[in-house]
């Protein structure tokens, strides 16, 4: 079965673009548009890895993602990984991450293979 | 006509008719005198006419009296004195508009003087309605006039007033005080003189009075030269004592001699030896007067001309008053010119930036060179040696052996036969070069101590004036320089809030990027297999992409612009600049949660002001609004509202950010006041942007509480103000 990853940004040329890529590479891709919009589809849907844009209004990505984590915690489901996007590397941002044990910070515009290679890896890692 | 007029018999002597030829031949040359010093004046020209008139009048009258019979007096008259004496009407009143400045404005009625002039003497040859018969009264024969010289009596009292009218209007326009006092003297001459047509006006009602206006018209000519002359600087010594003097006090020797001789002592003739006695007498009596009474009447007229102490004491009391080396140079000329009568009168002041003396100020051009080299070695020699130099005196005076030929040149240059050094502590400020004297006269020597008191008030007071204009210019500058500074200032603030927005704008553009990376690696991986609607996909997401980056660098690259120089104030819709601000602020204030709510009816709200400076102000308050806002809480909003009034635009910012307390308030516009954390900011936004207000001619004030918020509000003049009073276009 297809694997599933949650993408979410609030920009929707990057969302349009990433789910695009995904789909061709055969993943079952699902947007949200916002921290709230993904805290709602990771209630309803199963996903095996989130991608996160950082700086977003309203809930940033660390936030939400801080915010998925208790969520899944809370009804004892595992942990998903978790990649962070980021269009500018915000020290502060970057370090609150690495505390949180994200995985895997990419900074926009980054290379089609590069995120591919990422994802692929990270979804190897739950597998096993 | 003319054998009548030339038949001796007709005529006999009569001492009445004396002093009438002798004023009208003292008042011709004075009349020449004044129009040969410029013939190209039209004030001098008016004066010869109106001279020669009055000569005229009173030469002819005089031969009306010498008549001894009607029929020869009323030719004199009607023929030539009649022409004389209302000639006297459209010359004068040339005259008095020449000298009143006012000769182009009343060029119509000047000619519409001479026409009427012109009729009447028409008038008066052709027809009897003017003058038909003559009188004879004790004094002699006079004309009796006819009724319609109602008429030309009319005229007279009309071209009076109106020549009054002239001069009263120059006596106010006038702020130079020897001018107001040569108007007044004109003025006054003008009513003396008019005294003189009583006598005119009473034979109309042949009411024998004694016409005795030869006296008030010397008086009136001799006031007028005099007004004329101080003027034009012409030396009052040479025309009112050289001609004019001399002419009349030596005809008072000579001419009762002459008609002694020829009327009065019939008898003289009869004998030899009383003749010889008799010109014996009147060579002793006119010895006496050549060595007594002229030197006395000289001396008279002297001091009058040439109280130099007071000339010079009343220089120094202008001096105080004067500001700047232009009026200052300006009136040592004038004084110079109109007290010693100098040809040519050359100032040259010391002009530091070009290291040359520069012709200032110039009486008579022709021959001045324009400027002296700070080298010239006479010039060095002045400043050392603090001397007025006169050209004569060079080949004579041991005291120029060392310099003689460099001297003699800088007068062949100058044309000068004096200079005078303007030196204070050995350094030669200024030169005045004097010319010859307009009467041909040497300078003397209570001139040159009048000089030497001129040149040393001179020196302190362009000294003073240099000094003055120094700092000025020094001024001048500075304010120059800060205003450039201020400049940068803003745009360096502006460059810091680029630097601060970075971080947002790096954001914003590298999202497109990521989408057009994204796609083009998709297409490429696509490896020119054709998938219309994918690719196509990828395309319009591209294109999309790369329009917002297009969009992104050019809002930013408005908002860093260098101002335009050019451009300094413009009207502006001051909601056009803060719409702009918002667009390019919005990306940034949505990622950190805040909103902006405009509210803003659709209105315009037309300031001048610098579109980029205005820019940086809103910027400014909106960012200082968002961190108040983010010190107390995750989201917010900014709210700005302009309004306006007939005076007034103004923009309010309001923010619900943490507020300050009013000890704070008053120090927000401080430099350097800052409360935000180190390296966030240096503290220089609020107080530029009260400058750039300020400039604006406008404020900035804030209302503020505590974990409340802030109001801010720039107010500007309204550009569109109505104004109550109707401005005439």
């Amino acid at each position: 079965m297809a694997k599933s990853i949650l993408i979410i940004d609030d920009e929707q040329l990057v969302t349009k673009s990433l789910q695009k890529l995904l789909k061709k590479e055969g993943y079952n891709a699902v947007v949200a548009t916002s921290g709230h919009e993904a805290i709602e589809k990771i209630k309803s849907s199963e996903f095996d890895l989130i991608v996160s844009d950082v700086r977003m209004p309203s809930i940033n990505g660390i936030e939400t993602i801080e915010k998925i984590r208790q969520i899944r915690q809370e009804s004892g489901k595992g942990h998903i990984p978790e990649i962070l996007i980021t269009g500018y590397a915000d020290e502060d941002k970057y370090k609150s991450a690495i505390k949180l044990g994200v995985r895997d910070y990419l900074f926009k515009p980054f290379d089609t293979n590069k995120f591919l290679e990422v994802i692929k890896r990270n979804l190897d890692v739950t597998e096993k | 006509m003319l054998e009548q007029l030339l038949d001796f018999s007709n005529y006999h002597y009569n001492p009445h008719a004396i002093p009438l030829i002798l004023v009208s031949v003292i008042i011709f040359p004075i009349g020449l005198f004044i129009f040969l010093q410029a013939k190209k004046v039209v004030k001098n020209v008016a004066f010869f006419l109106l001279c020669s008139s009055l000569s005229f009048w009173l030469f002819t009258m005089g031969f009306v009296y010498f008549s001894n019979n009607s029929h020869t007096a009323l030719l004199w008259y009607k023929y030539f004195t009649f022409f004389g004496v209302i000639s006297i009407m459209p010359n004068a009143y040339l005259f008095s508009a020449a000298s009143s400045g006012l000769l182009t404005k009343q060029r119509k009625y000047v000619i519409g003087s001479y026409i009427l002039f012109y009729i009447f003497y028409i008038l008066t040859l052709t027809t009897d309605k003017f003058i038909n018969s003559a009188t004879r009264y004790f004094w002699g024969y006079y004309p009796s006039y006819e009724p319609m010289t109602y008429i030309v009596l009319l005229f007279y009292v009309m071209d009076f007033i109106a020549i009054q009218g002239n001069l009263w209007f120059a006596y106010r326009k006038e702020k130079i005080p020897i001018k107001r006092a040569q108007v007044l003297t004109i003025a006054i001459g003008f009513i003396i003189g008019f005294t003189a047509s009583v006598d005119f006006v009473a034979k109309i009602w042949p009411i024998s009075i004694y016409p005795f206006g030869f006296f008030p018209i010397f008086i009136f000519t001799c006031l007028l030269a005099y007004s004329v002359i101080r003027h034009k600087a012409f030396d009052i010594e040479t025309v009112v004592h050289k001609t004019a003097l001399w002419i009349l006090s030596f005809s008072f020797v000579i001419i009762p001699i002459f008609f002694l001789y020829r009327w009065g002592f019939s008898y003289l003739r009869e004998s030899t030896a009383l003749q010889i006695g008799f010109w014996l007498m009147s060579f002793l009596i006119l010895a006496l007067y050549l060595r007594v009474i002229q030197p006395k009447i000289d001396h008279f007229f002297q001091r009058r001309a040439y109280n130099l102490d007071e000339i010079a004491s009343r220089f120094t009391e202008e001096l105080v008053h004067l500001r700047g080396v232009d009026k200052l140079v300006q009136r040592i000329e004038d004084t110079i010119s109109d007290t010693l009568y100098s040809r040519q009168v050359g100032i040259f002041i010391y002009n530091q930036a070009e290291e040359r003396y520069k012709l200032a100020k110039v009486k008579d051009k022709s021959g001045e060179v324009a400027e002296l080299s700070e080298k010239n070695p006479f010039l060095l020699w002045l400043a050392q040696n603090d001397k007025i130099v006169y050209r004569e005196f060079i080949d004579i005076d041991p005291v120029y052996d060392t310099i003689r030929e460099e001297a003699k040149n800088y007068f062949d240059l100058t044309k000068a036969i004096m200079a005078i050094p303007l030196v204070l502590s050995e350094r030669l400020l200024g030169i005045i070069n004097l010319g010859g004297k307009v009467n041909l006269r040497r300078y003397s020597a209570s001139e040159f101590h009048f000089l030497t008191a001129l040149k040393n008030q001179s020196t302190i007071a362009i000294s003073n004036s240099l000094l003055y204009e120094n700092i000025e210019e020094q001024v001048r500058q500075r304010t120059k320089e800060l205003v450039e500074v201020q400049k940068q200032l803003v745009q360096v603030e502006k460059m810091a809030t680029v630097g601060t927005l970075a971080g947002g704008v790096a954001h914003e553009i590298n999202n497109p990027l990521t989408a057009i990376l994204t796609n083009v690696q998709m297409l490429l991986d696509s490896n020119g297999k054709v998938n219309d609607e994918s690719n196509m996909e990828s395309l319009e997401l591209i294109e999309e992409a790369t329009k917002r980056c297009r969009s992104i660098v050019k809002k930013l690259m408005t908002y860093a612009r260098r101002p335009l120089e050019s451009a300094e104030a413009t009207k502006l819709n001051f909601l056009d600049v803060v719409n702009k601000v918002i667009s390019f602020l919005g990306y940034q204030l949505e990622q950190d949660n805040i909103t902006i709510i405009t509210e803003a009816k659709d209105d315009e709200y037309i300031v001048m002001g610098n579109h980029n400076e205005l820019e940086q102000v809103i910027t400014n308050i909106i960012l200082n609004a968002k961190d108040a806002i983010k010190r107390i809480k995750k989201a917010g909003s900014i709210y700005i509202y302009p309004s306006k009034s007939n005076d007034w635009i103004k923009i309010n910012i309001k923010d619900g950010g943490i507020g300050m307390s009013k000890d704070i308030i008053p120090r927000i516009f401080d430099p350097f006041f800052t409360t935000k954390e180190v390296g966030k900011g240096v503290g220089l936004g609020l107080s530029i942007c009260q400058a750039i207000i300020e400039k604006h001619n406008g404020s900035i004030t804030v209302q503020s509480e505590p974990n409340k918020g802030s109001i801010f509000t720039v107010q500007l003049p309204n550009a569109e103000k109505k104004s109550v009073v109707k401005t005439e276009v």
